[in-house]
């Protein structure tokens, strides 16, 4: 089935992403990067390169290389002229004033070169999904006026996609948090790309969206941060070694390289050491050159650049006609809001407001563009949105613990079954109670219900299998079932509204489990400590029993005072991990033993013992009849 | 009446079927693109490192340019201690490969600037600044070149 697809046709880098059963997802291109630049070259051997591979022969090719063709796209050949004067590429005036871009004798529209973008996109993309991309929803800056969007929109056409919707960047990014979906609210997108710096106020609730304002700098970006660093330390190389490494090539390759690394370290450190070694040399020799960056050095460098973000800001929170207050929502776009320095500053814009940045940033565009592909294309009516059971489900069994069967955020509907058995010697009924939440010990969860299954033959305890199953179904209603394989009884249980729990009551379920894991572990070892123990004594004690005379009298006396020993502890409900261990090491010993002195002499058929049966079989402390 | 219930029962049935089939093949799909992906992710992580271990790498090699043919037991230990990188390198799968001499070509090479040379062909390579490196055959970092103009 052809997939729809949503496009971020950005200045610099452009980002694909598809719906995958109701989830997006960004698609690598066919170099295996996330993010594919926007740059399309023409070689003088007719070859047309996309992406990377045209941004590595831009140095050989200037002219050929086209790059920040959105700056030029559905603009007027008289509007560009300060963009001229930045490229090294040709622009000429085109019929009615068009922009054309002239190449080794030819014209293209700007439209045909992002059309090349767009085609090795969807190319890329159809190869890694392994099905046909057709459509698109393409975004473009919410300030583009019409025959920007209808460029972008003939560009989709000549990649040969079928263009759903030109939707706008903020709007985009909004959709990707859902914001849609909730009461109506006033947004702020604040993007800082690599080259351009985009604000926007928007109007966002019940399935509407409204942009009321937008401001920028189409000259503001990530890049300009690199570029104060590299100044900054060729100026300290030069003062102390009297060469500017900016004029060797090579030198400066490699100090961009470094400093783009330096600025991305400092979003997450403090300091951090910018090494080059043997970077340049003179008639005295090789020159090094490591030095150190601290975060408050970057950020007095590029101060002004950040403060460069609040006119537009303000413009564009006024053009809206309103104040910092009435911001609800702020969405941050663009790889250099990970900057701290623009965090604060954005904090600080908006009265302290914490902005949303768990989608990436650099895909939060791409993410809503290809949430609205799905919406189109008709893709999320088909696919049924599903609900994760919020909290684990299970039952409680031997010695109190809970034994989970559907565990938290599990797709539903589901059904998960396990197979248990009886606690005790000759139980005839189990008591399944049916528990929700996180926690090993059962009384620290939520009860859901309690249901009995009677009728079990009588037997050696572990020996009856009673098949526990939960079964979820679309609506979040669940049905517990035990039966017994024996006998085919069966009892049910059904619990509505298991997965419509508040938020709230989640949240503070998970972190309870969170807070008390390590006593929660404690406490669960204690109890399959007292259960092992117990196990085993039963064990020895049956053994006993079959051996009659036959065993050893000293060996009966030592085991009949451990397994009294046990038992103690267990009613105490001794937490002594040590000594339950202890003990159980030396009835299995004992058990060891005795086995030998049963195996001199004719037998009957040993019991299936309790534990040590197949992986899915636990002891249940399912609680007797009557 | 009832017949046409039945008709359009029918017509659901159908229609959900083909919904729980297309459900069934997009899991498979995905199934089968996550066993390629997990069999890509190591190596991925893998040639991350790769690629900054080589800066390191590099390092070393502009400290033997610039000693040359200078011998000493202190050069001779670094000669050592780079040919040691470049062997666990290549255990793992990361060869470099010569870029010299060749026309120069986007997928392999990266043009850092250009010179005028007479006797070389146009867009060939010239002169290397950094080695290219190839990862068990694909390209892991293509080498950055001086190509003649």
């Amino acid at each position: 089935m052809p997939k729809a697809v949503g496009i971020d046709l950005g200045t610099t880098n452009s980002v694909v992403a598809v719906m995958e059963g109701g989830k997006p997802t960004v698609i690598p291109n066919a170099e295996g990067s996330r993010l594919t630049p926007s740059v399309v070259a023409f070689t003088r051997t007719g070859e047309r390169l996309v992406g990377q591979l045209a941004k590595r022969q831009a140095v050989l090719n200037p002219e050929n290389t086209i790059y920040s063709a959105k700056r030029f796209i559905g603009r007027r050949y008289s509007e560009v002229q300060e963009e001229i004067k930045n490229v090294p590429f040709k622009v000429v005036a085109g019929p009615n004033d068009a922009v054309r871009f002239e190449i080794m004798g030819k014209l293209y529209a700007p439209e045909e070169i992002s059309a090349q973008v767009l085609r090795k996109l969807a190319d890329d993309a159809t190869k890694y999904l392994g099905e046909k991309v057709n459509d698109a929803v393409i975004t473009v800056p919410a300030y583009f006026n019409d025959a920007q969007r209808q460029a972008t929109k003939d560009a989709g056409k000549i990649a040969g996609l079928n263009v759903l919707r030109i939707i706008n960047e903020p709007t985009a990014a909004a959709l990707s948090y859902g914001l849609d979906k909730k009461k109506n609210e006033t947004v702020l997108v604040f993007d800082l790309g690599g080259g351009t710096f985009d604000v926007s106020i928007l109007d966002v609730g019940d399935g509407v969206f409204e942009v009321k304002s937008t401001a920028g700098d189409t000259h503001l970006g990530g890049d300009d941060f690199d570029k104060r660093i590299v100044d900054w330390v060729a100026d300290e190389f030069k003062r102390d070694n009297g060469i500017d490494l900016r004029k060797d090539r090579q030198a400066l390759q490699r100090l961009i390289e470094a400093a783009e690394k330096a600025k991305i370290e400092l979003s997450g450190t403090m300091e951090t050491t910018i090494s080059l070694p043997f970077i340049t040399a003179d008639a005295t020799g090789p020159k090094h050159l490591e030095m150190r960056l601290t975060r408050a050095k970057f950020e007095q460098l590029t101060a002004d650049l950040v403060e460069r973000c609040v006119g537009p800001f303000k413009q564009a929170v006024g053009d809206a006609k309103l104040s910092e207050r009435d911001i609800d929502e702020v969405i941050l776009v663009g790889g250099a809001t990970r900057m701290p320095s623009i965090q604060t500053l954005v904090r600080r814009l908006t009265g302290g407001k914490e902005p949303n940045q768990s989608v990436n940033p650099d895909e939060v565009v791409a993410i809503g563009a290809a949430i609205q592909a799905g919406v189109l294309a008709g893709e999320v009516k088909d696919v049924v949105l599903l609900d994760v059971t919020p909290l684990s489900m299970g039952l409680e069994t031997l010695g109190g613990v809970m034994t989970k069967l559907v565990d938290r955020n599990t797709t539903i509907p589901v059904r998960r079954s396990e197979v248990f058995s009886t606690a005790d010697d000759n139980q005839t009924a189990v008591d399944v109670h049916v528990l929700q939440g996180e926690r090993p010990v059962a009384r620290d969860n939520r009860t859901l219900g309690h249901f009995r299954l009677e009728g079990i033959r009588p037997a050696p305890r572990g020996v009856p299998q009673v098949e526990v199953t939960f079964d979820i179904d679309a609506n979040g209603i669940l049905t517990a079932t035990a039966r017994d394989k024996d006998t085919g009884k069966e009892q049910k249980i059904t619990i509505t509204g298991s997965t419509q729990l508040p938020k709230e009551e989640i949240d503070r379920m998970v972190r309870d489990s969170e807070m008390h894991a390590d006593e929660d572990r404690r406490r669960k070892e204690e109890i399959e400590a007292r259960n092992n123990a117990d196990s085993m004594g039963h064990q020895v004690e049956r053994q006993l029993r079959e051996l009659g005379d036959r065993a050893p009298a000293n060996e009966r006396a030592r085991a009949e005072q451990m397994i009294n020993q046990v038992r103690e502890l267990v009613r105490t409900q001794s937490t002594d991990i040590n000594q339950l261990r202890q003990l159980t090491n030396d009835l299995q010993q004992i058990l060891y033993g005795l086995a030998g002195a049963a195996s001199q002499a004719p037998q009957p058929e040993t019991q299936k013992t309790g534990t040590g049966g197949p992986d899915d079989v636990i002891d249940a402390d399912f609680r007797k009849a009557g | 009446m009832a017949e046409k219930t039945i008709e359009t029962l029918e017509q659901d049935l159908k229609t959900e079927h083909a919904m729980y089939l297309r459900a069934l093949a997009d899991f498979d799909n995905y199934r089968r693109r996550i066993d390629r992906d997990r069999a890509k992710f190591g190596t991925e992580a893998l040639r991350d490192f790769m690629s900054e271990l080589l800066d390191v790498v590099d390092d070393l090699e502009r400290f033997l340019n610039s000693v040359g043919e200078e011998a000493s037991p202190l050069i001779d230990g670094v000669r050592f201690v780079h040919q040691k990188l470049l062997s666990l390198l290549e255990k793992e799968g990361v060869r470099p490969f010569e870029s010299v001499g060749k026309p120069f070509d986007p997928s392999l090479h990266e043009v850092i600037s250009t010179v005028a040379a007479k006797d070389t062909a146009e867009g060939t390579v010239v002169r290397e600044a950094r080695h290219g490196y190839k990862f068990k055959g694909d390209i892991l970092r293509p080498a950055r070149v001086v190509v003649a103009r």
